[in-house]
């Protein structure tokens, strides 16, 4: 059995780097600039999706408030670039800053609120920074800023290619997940689950449960953040009907939800399944097929909410159980009375 | 200084008095037992004094500390730690995962927790406790897929993992057979010599008679008789409780 798992190890790794590989050459083998901005577009959501899932997969927290992060990081350093001069490699950090402030912030005041309470006070946060993005005069009201197109470079996080931002974009999004992953098995990734499964006992076991969800906060208030500075300097123009619209926060929800909240997986699944059924209507359909691909997450989120409400990380494993021989999984043994319990 | 020192203790839930000016103690060392008939109060009394309900009268004193001033979280990094009456573990996550949601807690660890799992030291105790209740072989099971006895093991290595000074215990032979019931009583009795303070809330008498140094006897939320076992079993009163005129 040792044996076996250990090949399977093997394959795993093997798997890993094909994957990279493939993500590595993808821009040399599709020139057109379209599935380039696809793939960033995956990779920005796979992060925000991520992001969302400390929290909400992990610790049960549904917050419906995570784009006002993106929307502080993309606001803040674009308002230094543009009013100081400050090249946004370094304006992302104070963008991060005041990100995890307002998640401390936040957290403090809503996280007394459980279950479905701690969402609508975020969704209502959401909409109280929308309208006050709108009009408030220090950050351009409705009209929002125009990042203005200067020399590429690397100074300014510009450039004519999209090939630069192909690769800050991959990795962004590798590093979250390996943060993600190296979570998922620690202590806080066991605290946050534990928390979501029964908090009352995860008190009574001696852990601050408020302090651990705080955490987890600005740390997803932190990767969003990092998100937002990213996609400013992409699309060079921000305006809050872009970042803080409700479509957006629930989009970042849906991801999560649909590939299996909780897990690592599942926000990768969930944006390969989802980014590019928009990207790709949208450019089919062109302005008059605007909102097709509404229609078909409404399907997507039908059939998984009936069919298979752990996402299609639930699929994925119950694939893995029927076909895979990846984890002899010997059942017959585990289920066999200890040794000792059963008599003393 | 009483180790655990409950004085006037008052719990109401509207109009109905759960617990009606209790007061009790418990010596370092003991095992002492808290019985009386259904919705007599006892789990309330647990609970309002692991922080989890807020008492309305009365004094909690833990090594002369004030209880009821302090969240339940920072009640159990002091070192008392209880169990539920129905198991209460973590169903979702494996036994291992169990046992590091119950290692002790402390704020200098607080920015590790997302990057590691548990210090070697603690890693090395989760495995001890894993063999002295004996579900080392199943550590990578999910919990919600053990049978129940395994469970209550499960959540006792868990309250045991925190090292505490003081365990409540709510019904921990309730719902679980003859063989695990004996097999808990051991590991009652082997954490009792190793200096453990054990509170057990308890309704098979025979285990509460085999165990208990003292009991205390509740009825609809007061105190009706303590004593040594012996004693309780004669008094008029607790008769009486159990069985009606």
């Amino acid at each position: 059995m040792a044996k076996e798992v250990q090949k399977s190890g093997g394959y795993r790794v093997w798997g890993l780097l094909g994957i990279i590989g493939c993500l590595v050459l993808y821009p040399w083998v599709f020139r057109d600039p379209f599935p380039r901005h696809v793939m960033i577009i995956l990779f920005m959501y796979i992060v925000l999706g991520q992001a969302w899932n400390i929290l909400g997969g992990y610790s049960g927290q549904i917050s419906i408030g995570n784009h006002i992060f993106f929307a502080l990081g993309a606001y803040t350093s674009t308002m230094l670039l543009l009013k100081v001069g400050v090249p946004p490699w370094m304006g992302v950090i104070p963008g991060m800053i005041i990100a995890s402030v307002a998640a401390i912030f936040i957290g403090r005041i809503c996280f007394d609120l459980r279950g479905h309470y701690f969402a609508i006070a975020t969704l209502g946060l959401a909409e109280i920074t929308y309208i006050v993005f709108l009009n408030w005069n220090f950050v351009n009201r409705a009209f929002g800023f125009q990042i203005p197109v200067m020399k590429p470079s690397s100074l300014y996080v510009q450039w004519t290619s999209k090939i630069p931002y192909y690769y800050i974009s991959l990795i962004m999004a590798a590093l979250v997940v390996a943060f993600v992953w190296k979570m998922d098995k620690s202590a806080l990734g066991v605290y946050l689950k534990a928390i979501k499964e029964d908090e009352e006992r995860a008190k009574s076991l001696g852990i601050d449960s408020r302090r651990y969800k705080l955490l987890a906060f600005v740390i997803s208030a932190l990767i969003t953040s990092f998100a937002g500075t990213f996609y400013a300097q992409y699309v060079l123009y921000i305006d809050p009907d872009s970042l803080l619209n409700l479509e957006f926060a629930l989009l970042i929800i849906i991801i999560p939800m649909v590939g299996g909240m909780g897990t690592v997986l599942g926000p990768i699944l969930g944006a390969g399944l989802l980014i590019p059924i928009a990207e790709y209507t949208r450019s089919i359909f062109g302005g008059g097929g605007k909102g097709v691909h509404l229609l078909l997450y409404g399907l997507i989120i039908l059939l998984i909410a009936i069919y298979e409400p752990r996402g299609l990380f639930g699929i994925y494993r119950r694939l893995k159980k029927r076909y895979g021989k990846e984890y002899p999984l010997d059942t017959e043994e585990a289920a066999r009375p200890v040794k000792g319990t059963e008599a003393v | 200084m009483k180790f655990l020192e409950i004085t006037g203790l008052t719990k109401r839930f509207g109009g109905l008095v759960a617990v009606d000016e209790v007061d009790l103690i418990v010596d370092r060392g003991e095992i002492v037992g808290l019985i009386g008939p259904n919705g007599s109060g006892k789990t309330t009394l647990f609970n309002c004094v692991t922080g989890l309900y807020p008492s309305e009268g009365g004094k909690i004193l833990f090594q002369g500390e004030i209880l009821p001033d302090l969240p339940p979280h920072r009640i159990a990094q002091k070192g008392l730690a209880r169990t539920f009456q129905l198991a209460r573990i973590f169903k979702d996550l494996t036994l291992y995962q169990n046992m590091i949601s119950a290692q002790s807690h402390s704020r200098e660890n607080f920015l590790k927790t997302p990057t590691m799992s548990c210090a070697a030291e603690i890693c090395e105790r989760i495995e001890y406790w894993f063999e002295f209740v004996g579900l080392t072989k199943l550590k990578d099971e999910l919990a919600g897929e053990v049978s129940y006895g395994q469970q209550k093991l499960l959540e006792f290595a868990m309250v045991l993992l925190s090292n505490p000074e003081l365990i409540l215990l709510d019904e921990p032979t309730s719902g679980v057979n003859p063989v695990m019931i004996e097999r808990i009583m051991v590991l009652i009795r082997k954490l009792h010599e190793q200096g453990k303070t054990l509170f057990v809330i308890e309704h098979n008498m025979k285990v509460v008679m085999s165990l208990c140094e003292r009991v205390y006897v509740l009825d609809y939320g007061k105190k009706i008789c303590e004593g040594t076992p012996e004693k309780v079993q004669q008094d008029p009163k607790v008769i009486e409780a159990y069985f009606g005129y």
